[in-house]
């Protein structure tokens, strides 16, 4: 299973946001503002005997998933390993699953493994057609393994860009149209990929096959000697918000939900007020 | 260069095992100078201090109070396959921080190993020699105050056990 069933697709994208659990009272604002719920599984893992996840969050999530749907964004699959993938988040992914009735559940096109080794980053993957043809197999695998929709993402270029046989909308296009997996463009990725490698993101919508987006990722960072990273720490600046709505433009309607996605350690720094606040916004932006 | 030859070479570039040798393929020359290679390493320790902030509490505020503790991670990132689960990097740092040669950090890497273990499982039972007043040493660690120097008149220990009312008890031991 890919792409998601056009017949549920509906006019103007739902709001999801990130939650990591542990903070029932930021839940509690969150939901009723949200549309969708995403959820990293790998952040919510315990080390007790073995991996394991942690029963309160899994709990705060099943009570969740009774308002929301959940979706599942995992970061440890390390998909373009040359190797070998992540078959420990496999199996977290198994458990996870068996408990949490997720709508689709998507990665990052990315690797943070080599040799078994992880990196402590993710990597942007060469555009080549060894590359395609290795993550391709890798994406059959895994809609046969799960049956529901899988996504991948654009991720930020940290290290300048290889010389591929393919520009990135090339690479993404032939993903899709080979194995019939949706995709999520983050907005704020091909902003960064901008600013610090000249990345020509209009060119990059026209080549964009978007049939198979179904999600559009926000979110904010960072910026260092001019560099900016994507640490998913702040509220979304206003060219991200106009770049999205232009990603929304080329959707024509086949997005089904906009993720503002924060991470747990900015979460006390930003303050539950400004987070709620930045959803409002963002729902008021969405459906205006 | 294949695939596999490509992303050996970037991790290495990224762990800074290249050493003196100046990459050959032009790619990974351009890599090599970037800024982004450099960013990348900081934005990777960040992240590492980060986590072992959010799991070794009490190690980490002693560390800092000394001084070390930037230092004390870059070695640990260097010498361990770090992991990317939180629970698992703080263990590894806490039980390396065990083998310290400062009995100080020694001691409270071990306390605080054996509270959070205690505090997870709700079993087992872990005793830690200390040189000094294990009490004044948390006391001080938690105030942000210089820890107290050794005593050279007494040792202790700490009792870790989930059986005791405020998780541990301290003794003097002669």
């Amino acid at each position: 299973m890919g792409r998601l069933n056009s017949t549920s697709r509906r006019a103007s994208p739902g709001l999801g946001t990130t939650y990591e659990g542990g903070d029932p009272a930021l839940i509690e604002r969150v939901l009723p503002i949200v549309d969708y719920l995403e959820v990293t599984p790998d952040t919510l893992v315990r080390a007790r005997d073995g991996l394991t996840f942690d029963e309160q969050a899994m709990m705060e999530l099943e009570n969740a998933q009774r308002h929301v749907p959940v979706i599942v964004h995992g970061i440890g699959l390390s998909i373009g390993s040359h190797d070998s993938w992540n078959e420990q988040y496999l199996r977290l992914l198994d458990e996870f699953l068996s408990r949490i009735d997720a709508t689709w559940h998507s990665e990052h096109l990315g690797y943070t493994m080599v040799d078994g080794e992880h990196m402590g980053t993710m990597l942007a993957l060469p555009k080549t057609h060894e590359m395609l043809d290795v993550v391709c197999d890798r994406i059959e695998k895994m809609q046969k393994r799960y049956a529901r929709p899988f996504l991948l993402e654009n991720i930020v270029h940290l290290l300048p860009e290889y010389p591929g046989d393919f520009t990135e909308a090339g690479f993404l296009n032939e993903l899709s149209a080979r194995t019939g997996c949706g995709l999520i463009i983050d907005a704020y990725n091909l902003e960064c990929d901008a600013q610090n490698y000249g990345f020509d993101v209009g060119e990059f919508c026209r080549e964009l096959d978007w049939s198979p987006v179904s999600e559009l990722h926000l979110a904010g960072g960072v910026e260092r000697e001019g560099f900016w990273l994507d640490v998913h720490s702040n509220v979304t600046k206003a060219s991200t918000l106009a770049l999205a709505d232009t990603l929304l433009s080329h959707c024509d309607g086949a997005c089904q939900v906009v993720t503002f996605e924060l991470l747990r350690e900015a979460v006390p720094v930003l303050g539950h007020d400004a987070i709620v606040d930045e959803l409002a916004r963002l729902k008021r932006w969405l459906t205006r | 260069m294949d695939l596999a030859e490509h992303q050996r070479q970037l991790r290495n570039l990224i762990a800074g095992r290249n050493g003196d040798q100046w990459p050959v393929d032009p790619h990974i020359r351009d890599v090599a100078l970037s800024k982004g290679l450099r960013l990348a390493r900081e934005v990777i320790h960040l992240w590492q201090v980060s986590r072992i902030e959010r799991y070794c509490v009490l190690t980490s505020r002693l560390l800092k109070q000394r001084g070390t503790f930037d230092e004390v991670v870059r070695r640990f990132a260097a010498s361990s396959a770090v992991s990317p689960f939180t629970e698992i990097l703080g263990r590894t740092f806490l039980a390396q921080g065990v083998a310290d040669a400062d009995p100080l950090v020694a001691a409270l890497a071990g306390f605080e190993a054996a509270a959070i273990a205690v505090r997870q499982t709700g079993s087992g039972t872990f005793v830690i020699e200390w040189d000094r007043d294990p009490q004044r040493v948390l006391a001080s660690v938690i105030a942000g105050e210089e820890p107290p120097l050794p005593d050279p008149k007494q040792r202790y220990r700490t009792i870790v056990s989930a059986g005791l009312p405020e998780l541990y008890r301290v003794e003097c031991c002669g």
